[in-house]
């Protein structure tokens, strides 16, 4: 009863804030484009190549934060196995994966022109990487086993265990000489780029945050009827008799209240 | 000049890569919204 309540309360606040989610990030990615593009200095030094910090930086922020939230989303799973702590990290993935695979892409084409290469094995970009195949590890992991619960632990697993990556992504550019450079807006001591360049990197962030969001309720909602039509998929098999029921504990809460019995 | 073709090059990219993780999702979201209606549908004629 508790567990499926929280499915409907989830179910009824993402219906609620998914499209404020998507039409914040509709407006703020038009004004952060605009700030990017006309509404800020080109750097000193960097000249026009400083634009593509607008897209880079919130990227790594992101990947890194929604590895974060997968991690504590796993660990949450581990301890109250509760439905939604397996499905949050399976919706966030590939979102995680794709702010991975800019934040390496963006880096190498903005790396060329300033540091005039595409790539160097530097311990920023090398932990950019592994946090790049962590995302496809658990991807790979939680689809390739047939029963899906057993990819979900192992899974979960993974994520707990590659949480250590996110301090030496952090901290790489403190603790070893790197190419890239330190931490410019999160460190101690205040953000050391002039507000009109920062400005319009918090509004992209902003616009990079309802995104995220809205993508993500919308897989998480995408992950409740793919577990539903299985659920009904397996009651419809068992009416037939073609197989025993193969239907979980955990499908009360997402199937909802049982059908009436027909007369026929 | 050639560091405008950076410039346009990630956000091409990164704008791109977006729009298709959005799009993907909101055509799956789609497809799997009807599937399950329809066999809800079926479930209540059926009665199982």
């Amino acid at each position: 009863m508790y567990r499926g309540a929280k499915v409907s309360v989830f179910k009824a606040f993402s219906r609620k804030l998914k499209p404020f989610a998507f039409a914040g990030a509709f407006v703020l990615f038009l004004w952060g484009l605009w700030l990017a593009f006309w509404g800020s200095p080109v750097d000193y030094q960097q000249g026009e190549t400083v634009r593509i910090m607008y897209v880079h930086v919130p990227s790594s922020w992101f990947a890194v934060g929604v590895y974060a939230f997968m991690g504590i989303g796993a660990i949450v799973g581990f301890i109250w196995r509760h439905p939604l702590a397996d499905m949050a990290p399976k919706a966030a993935a590939p979102i995680g994966l794709t702010l991975t695979f800019i934040s390496l892409l963006t880096g190498a084409l903005w790396g060329k022109p300033m540091w005039g290469t595409w790539w160097v094995w530097d311990a920023r970009l090398t932990s950019m990487l592994v946090l790049f195949f962590l995302y496809a590890g658990y991807l790979f992991l939680i689809g390739s086993h047939e029963d899906s619960a057993q990819g979900l632990k192992a899974g979960r697993l993974l994520l707990v265990v590659g949480l250590i990556n996110l301090p030496i992504i952090k901290f790489s550019v403190d603790w070893w000489h790197t190419l890239h450079q330190p931490a410019s807006v999160f460190r101690s001591g205040g953000a050391a780029i002039h507000s009109s360049l920062l400005w319009p990197l918090m509004v992209m962030a902003g616009a990079y945050a309802c995104l995220i969001l809205g993508v993500w309720l919308l897989r998480m909602e995408l992950e409740l009827f793919k577990r539903k039509a299985r659920a009904l998929s397996s009651l419809q098999q068992e009416s037939w008799g073609l197989s025993p029921s193969s239907s979980s504990p955990d499908l009360a809460p997402i199937l909802g209240e049982p059908p009436q019995k027909s007369s026929l | 000049m050639t560091h405008l073709f950076f410039v346009y090059g990630s956000y091409g990219l990164a704008l791109g890569a977006l729009l298709t993780l959005t799009l993907s999702t909101i055509f799956a979201w789609r497809k799997a919204k009807k599937q399950c209606s329809l066999m809800e549908k079926q479930r209540d004629r059926a009665g199982f």
